[in-house]
């Protein structure tokens, strides 16, 4: 069952290879950067197979990726039965990585410094004052009220109007970022500090530690594993508001990249930044599970 | 001069506008060196006991001395040992004694505070599971941590809520012949607080039993037996089976008294 699913694999990329050296209905400006991710996916797919338990999901995954590029360029480019416009053939979007390589580069260089910076910010802020708000009791009982107030207030709502009243855009977007990550975070630390273990404060209380040393050796630690799987979303959350951001009013970065191409009508550049963003975002995500298993010492039981 | 002492004292807990009473104008002197058992149905009151000796909890009425003075904040001159879970997770066994260390003698480098956390948890039979976090460990294990990193602190007062009441019998065993080996290398010089449910354990342990029921103290036995206690021709005298008759009598007295209001208060 296996080795067949593995052969109908294979017997799948030779056709579609096949038919990409085929003369279609409709022209292509050059095939080899799609044949090229071709290649990268089938030699993904075949590291991910060495490893027994990937196989048979890995199989399925990669079946159903050339199924879809099979459908698509049969459609766009061998019978043309889709609009030409909005539909462009998969061969002329993943050229775009070859041809616009530089200016997606500078667009996605631009996209990760506003993010880094306003999720760190957001981060820091959100946890240090939230541990800090959720510990001390009085703070506590002021500001939860006002930031359980604020923070179901959508990012998207006031990120035009921060966007008009900031001096730069790029400031604009941090803050957009910094404040819809800051709020939840702010929130979520408060309500983790009340549901940390009765014993664990109890003793870290015996042991004489001042409001800094609980904040920072006691309730961080404690609360980290929960905050770092919590960081995904937390991210995606951010991703979206930047693009939004960027969107609205910018002139560098993904967001702006695919907008400024759907106002002239380039599907194929459109496209071929939506297929960017999700790798994009899938390498962030990446990087936040290493991260995860860096962080997370102790393993289970930790709240 | 007591080490301890609670005059008339009075404690309820407070939840939605309820009140549950968990302890009744108690009067306790402690002396120092002295290694008092406490013991009860549950809701009696005897965690509520400990966290106000501890300086956790404020009374509400009276007043509570530690060498006299007034009660300070919780701080390292108290070593605590709760039932489960005073360790802390993301540290490891050598690294959770070392950061008590620390915390008693401000100023130490970390280096050495693990240095001597290896010695203390060797003193436990630790030595080798210094590495180990606690998620990795027995529970019979994480209570010899957390008694190492009470020990450590080499504190005049060590207060223990249940510390064996999760283990099973062979381990709890050996955790009560260690703790009476360490209270006795320290020439019964700390005064020990125990709370625990279980007659046989207060018998073999303490100086002196305390039994309470609703938050009163119903009988304060003096027992003055030779140590170890396990050894049969110390614990078979008159005395000790007298104690622990005594107990289990008192057990039957109390514990099914007014079971509404021990539930409400166990669940606090």
């Amino acid at each position: 069952m296996r080795r067949l699913l593995f052969l109908l694999d294979h017997i799948a990329l030779c056709a579609l290879v096949a038919i990409v050296f085929h003369q279609g209905a409709r022209d292509v400006v050059a095939p080899w950067a799609f044949l090229a991710f071709l290649a990268l996916a089938e030699l993904f797919f075949l590291f991910q197979y060495r490893k027994e338990q990937n196989r048979t999901a890995a199989s399925w995954i990669i079946l159903l990726i050339w199924l879809l590029m099979l459908v698509w360029e049969c459609c766009a480019t061998q019978w043309d039965v889709a609009h030409p416009v909005l539909i462009p053939s998969p061969e002329n979007v993943f050229n775009v990585f070859f041809t616009e390589w530089k200016q997606l580069l500078r667009g996605l260089y631009s996209s990760t410094q506003l993010l880094v910076i306003g999720f760190a910010l957001a981060l820091s802020l959100g946890v240090g004052l939230g541990l800090l708000t959720g510990w001390v009791d009085g703070l506590r009982r002021v500001a939860y009220p006002i930031a359980y107030v604020i923070s179901p207030i959508p990012p998207v709502v006031y990120a035009p109007y921060l966007i008009a009243l900031m001096p730069t855009f790029r400031s604009a977007s941090a803050l957009v970022i910094t404040l819809g990550i800051f709020f939840p975070t702010y929130l979520n630390m408060i309500v983790r500090v009340q549901s940390v273990d009765r014993r664990i404060i109890d003793s870290a209380r015996m042991l004489g530690v001042t409001t800094p040393q609980m904040v920072g050796k006691i309730l961080l630690p404690y609360v980290l594993p929960g905050l770092v799987s919590s960081l995904k979303v937390s991210l995606s959350m951010s991703v979206m508001m930047l693009t939004f951001a960027e969107m609205m009013g910018a002139t560098s970065g993904v967001g702006y990249f695919i907008i400024n191409y759907t106002h002239y009508g380039n599907y194929t550049n459109v496209v071929a930044g939506i297929i960017l963003v999700a790798v994009w975002v899938t390498v962030l995500n990446k990087l936040v599970n290493l991260l995860e298993r860096k962080v997370v010492k102790g393993g289970e039981g930790l709240g | 001069m007591p080490k301890l002492s609670f005059n008339q004292v009075d404690f309820a807990y407070k939840q939605n506008k309820k009140t549950y009473p968990a302890l009744h104008n108690l009067n306790l002197q402690i002396q120092k060196g002295e290694f008092v058992c406490v013991i009860g149905p549950s809701g009696s009151g005897k965690s509520t006991l400990l966290n106000l000796a501890a300086g956790l909890l404020q009374p509400d009425q009276g007043q509570i001395l530690l060498d006299g003075k007034p009660m300070p904040r919780p701080n390292v001159d108290r070593a605590v040992v709760f039932q489960q879970y005073s360790l802390f997770p993301w540290l490891t066994a050598q690294e959770n004694v070392a950061f008590g260390l620390r915390q008693a003698h401000r100023g130490m480098s970390k280096k050495e505070a693990l240095a001597r956390a290896a010695d203390y948890l060797a003193q436990v039979e630790m030595a080798d599971a210094g590495y180990k976090y606690p998620s990795q460990l027995s529970g019979g294990m994480r209570q010899r941590v957390a008694i190492a990193r009470a020990v450590a602190l080499q504190a005049d007062m060590m207060l223990l809520d249940e510390p064996f009441g999760a283990l099973d019998t062979k381990k709890r065993q050996d955790l009560q012949d260690l703790l009476e080996k360490l209270w006795e290398n320290g020439g019964k010089q700390q005064t020990v607080l125990f709370i625990t449910h279980d007659i046989e354990e207060a018998a073999l342990l303490g100086n002196r039993i305390i039994f309470l029921d609703k938050g009163r103290i119903r009988k304060d036995i003096p027992l003055q037996l030779p140590r170890p206690r396990r050894l049969l021709a110390n614990c078979r005298t008159g005395e000790y089976m007298e104690t622990v008759e005594e107990l289990k009598s008192l057990f039957y007295q109390y514990q099914d008294a007014e079971e509404n209001w021990q539930e409400e208060v166990a669940c606090l």
